[in-house]
């Protein structure tokens, strides 16, 4: 299976694991939940948006991570699956 | 900052600091620690896919250091490829690792076994569900399936009429081999020595115990510290978890054991019983000429050189396979 993975679970940051899927699948896991859970949940979506992934599953471990951070650990994440496999 | 616990004497502090935060340690895994004042403030272990000894001494707490030395242990391991985990941690530390994303399997009120990562039991179990299903062509929810679990080192005649008897009583038997490798026979050599003897029973289908059942190295020896205390709790664990995940999603109705005379095995099949209660069934062990036919039995007449009688214990489909393989390891284990 291919797997990629980044970040860290110290805070400010947030860990993000991505694997193959045949849908898109977000699960977000934050310290923040209350109020940026949904918020996380879209800056992850237009991330892959952008990057015009329609597939994938995506598992993040959030420790109060800026919206640019989530970004750049999502797509290392998904560099890395890429990379590894290849 | 991090280091890894590469010196005898580092091992030995950290086993120290655990010991004073009430918890074992094993010199065999992997440690990481963290130094203040050249003093040990924070550790964690790995062993294989398995985080545990972590503590935090008690002044430190409160500044996600657990979650550094988490994301270390994290990192270590996705860079050994494995990206499933299992935890072994005392049962106050349950809300730390929820937080960080583990999710919890079981907590027996002392010690406590998650997981985190990619797999999920749940899928673990699914995959078992639609294996059972596709085998024997049916839907588990119609019919009444027991189960069995069972080590087999190797497996003997006791084994066959157990298994035999068990499949008996139910429309399908699924019998658990552990994978564990701890025994005289390798997990391979067992499960292929279960799977050729039943083969002639139609409605029993031996399946790989998965880590989640009698898996020694998910029931690491470090938490506690008596040694009747920690293999109770171990096994606590291993039937709750039996309990909450593999017999409702598998509409497992009944799951059998054999008599056992070894204290250990006596205490696990009680705490089973303590767990499973009517869930649970005891069967007499069998005997063959007033001898009460054993895995231990027939090992001590290998060890002995007397194949031959060992092999009269063991189900006629399995003898040539078998004494091949015994042949091999008192070869092997000859001066």
């Amino acid at each position: 299976m291919k797997i990629g993975m980044a970040g860290s679970l110290e805070s400010n940051d947030a860990l993000i694991t991505v694997k193959e899927s045949s849908v898109i699948n977000i699960e977000v896991q934050s310290i923040v939940d209350a109020f940026y859970h949904d918020q996380i949940v879209q800056v992850i979506q237009s991330t892959l948006d952008a990057a015009r992934i329609n597939a994938i599953d995506v598992v993040c471990l959030d420790k109060g991570a800026l919206d640019y951070t989530i970004k750049a650990r999502l797509l290392t994440a998904i560099h890395r699956m890429e990379v590894r496999h290849e | 900052m991090i280091k890894q616990a590469l010196l005898a004497e580092e091992k030995e502090q950290i086993r120290l600091f655990l010991l004073s935060n009430d918890l074992g340690f094993d010199f065999h895994d992997d440690a990481y620690f963290i130094e203040e004042d050249e003093k040990i403030i924070a550790t964690l272990s790995l062993d294989g896919h398995i985080i545990k000894g972590l503590a935090i001494d008690v002044h430190y707490r409160g500044m996600n250091i657990a979650g550094e030395l988490l994301s270390h242990a994290i990192a270590i391991l996705s860079n050994r490829n494995l990206y499933s985990y299992h935890v072994f941690t005392k049962s106050i530390y349950v809300d730390l690792f929820t937080s960080m994303g583990f999710r919890l399997l079981a907590d027996s009120g002392k010690v406590a076994f998650m997981e985190g990562g990619v797999d999920k039991i749940e899928d673990v179990i699914l995959g078992y569900q639609k294996r059972i299903e596709n085998t024997f062509g049916i839907k588990i929810k119609d019919n009444d399936l027991g189960t069995i679990v069972v080590n087999c080192n190797p497996m003997t005649l006791g084994h066959y009429q157990l298994i035999e008897a068990s499949a008996a009583k139910h429309d399908f038997l699924i019998v658990f081999v552990v994978e564990t490798d701890e025994s005289t026979f390798t997990y391979k050599e067992r499960f292929s020595l279960v799977y050729l003897a039943l083969k002639p029973l139609n409605n029993v289908l031996v399946l790989p115990s998965t880590n989640y059942i009698v898996s020694k190295s998910t029931f690491p020896s470090y938490f506690l510290k008596a040694l009747d205390e920690r293999e109770y709790e171990h096994a606590k664990l291993d039937a709750l978890i039996f309990k909450k995940y593999f017999m409702p999603l598998l509409n497992l109705s009944m799951r059998h054991v054999g008599t056992e005379s070894e204290p250990v095995m006596v205490a696990y099949n009680q705490i089973l019983k303590d767990t499973l209660g009517e869930k649970l069934q005891e069967i007499p062990r069998f005997s063959q000429n007033g001898v009460v036919i054993s895995a231990s039995l027939v090992r001590r007449f290998m060890y002995e050189h007397r194949i031959e009688e060992a092999l009269s214990f063991v189900p006629h489909s399995i003898r040539p396979l078998l004494k091949a393989i015994m042949e091999e390891k008192n070869v092997r284990t000859k001066p």
